[in-house]
């Protein structure tokens, strides 16, 4: 049946056929083997180049590569630069939480409370009843483990009130008292040891190079509570 | 006793050629494919130079690529699939570049070698009247079918070959040329009328 159907469809087209298979054959160019050859050695030719040869063959990549060249190694020297840290606009890191993470003592351990962060100078007055700050250092004091001293907190609120540039619109009384405190004759941990020596916070020491400016803080914080009772 | 390189099949001379690297092996290759490809291509594509041009690059495409020839299927398939991918990758070309030309008769004019030199100076020019008509009739005709027509009817490969160049399924390649011959009868009605 398939061979009737082949059949019938050969017979359908035999005149096509014929004429497709008596068209005349078309043959190569003589020079077909000499110009195949030809394109052959060319290749091969340019394959056994070595990389080096090529490359110096090629002199208009000169310009092209002495450029890329320097824009590299400026873009090099760029990112070197703006990696180191520029110290006079970098601001320290605050951690106004830092109660909540760790236990007490990881207050007193951080580098801000060192009193050189709170100079007299740094202070900026507002008179503002609610400054966000406020909220800022009821939450700390919220958040402030129990086990520490009231020396302890306030130094670490008024830290951060130094930071976040403190509002001196309310009194501050914890700092008040705290800088105000009389050594403890038991000298714990976290106790203010001896008038002279340094303050031991549990692990922090006061080094006493600073007490000068603790001093003028206090002194400065005098002055600020005998303007405001005026 | 050795057989020498003329001897060998296809298959045994691409062997050659691949294990020893011998590029007589390669030549007589050449010598053996480069009628027939030129001929497909020829009708393929329409054009000599063209033609040659595909044919050319058939034969350095074989020569580079040598190894990608797999020992299990025939020479012929293999390298009439490279010549088939390349006539048509060229026809893509022209047509991106709108050079084609149905009518580009001059140019085949003088790329015919007729074979049939005893023929009669009135029955000579009537064939070539006549395979100028057919030409252009298969030019018309889509790619697709043309290109297994020409396999089929002027090349004579088999169906099962045309499978392996063209990588289609027997049904389409039979369905294809016989959808081939039928536009083609549409276009040459003229002639087989007179």
């Amino acid at each position: 049946m398939t061979k009737i159907y082949k059949k019938n469809e050969d017979e359908q087209f035999c005149d096509i056929i014929n004429s497709l298979k008596q068209l005349p054959k078309v043959g190569a160019s003589p020079d077909f083997e000499m110009n195949l050859k030809r394109r052959i050695n060319s290749l091969e030719h340019k394959k056994k180049r070595s990389f080096f040869y090529y490359f110096t063959l090629r002199r208009s990549l000169v310009p092209t590569l002495a450029l890329s060249a320097v824009v590299i190694i400026t873009l090099l020297l760029t990112n070197r630069n703006s990696q180191v840290e520029n110290q006079l606009t970098t601001v320290p890191e605050l951690k106004a939480d830092s109660g909540q993470s760790s236990g007490g003592n990881s207050l007193v351990k951080e580098h801000l409370i060192k009193p050189e962060n709170i100079r007299a100078d740094n202070v900026i007055i507002k008179k503002s009843d609610n400054h966000p700050s406020d909220h800022l250092q009821k939450q700390s004091e919220a958040t402030a483990p129990a086990d520490l001293s009231a020396e302890e907190q306030s130094v670490a609120s008024s830290q951060k009130n130094n930071a976040k540039q403190l509002d001196f619109g309310q009194p501050d009384n914890d700092l008040d008292k705290s800088l105000h405190a009389k050594p403890d004759p038991d000298g714990g941990a976290g106790q203010y040891d001896n008038p002279g020596s340094n303050v031991n916070f549990g692990g922090f020491n006061f080094i006493p190079e600073y007490d000068q400016d603790t001093d003028q803080l206090r002194a400065r914080m005098d002055s600020l509570n005998k303007l405001r009772h005026r | 006793m050795r057989k020498s390189l003329s001897d060998l099949t296809d298959e045994e001379l691409i062997s050659e050629f691949q294990v020893h690297d011998t590029v007589e092996a390669y030549e007589i290759l050449v010598k053996r494919y480069k009628d027939p490809l030129t001929n497909f291509v020829y009708r393929f594509v329409g054009d000599k130079d063209g033609a040659t041009d595909v044919v050319q690059d058939t034969m350095i495409r074989f020569y580079l690529h040598k190894d990608s020839y797999k020992s299990f299927a025939k020479f012929s398939t293999w390298v009439y699939t490279i010549a088939a991918n390349l006539a048509k990758n060229e026809l893509k070309r022209r047509k991106r570049k709108r050079l084609v030309s149905i009518h580009s008769g001059n140019d085949e004019e003088q790329s015919f070698d007729i074979t049939d030199t005893n023929a009669a100076p009135d029955t000579l020019a009537d064939s070539e009247m006549k395979s100028k008509i057919i030409q252009n009739a298969l030019k018309k005709i889509k790619d697709v079918y043309r290109e297994v027509v020409i396999l089929r009817d002027v090349q004579d490969l088999s169906y099962d070959e045309i499978v392996e160049v063209t990588g289609l399924a027997i049904g389409t390649v039979k369905s294809r040329i016989n959808r081939g011959r039928v536009q083609l009868q549409k276009l040459l009605e003229p002639i087989y009328n007179e």
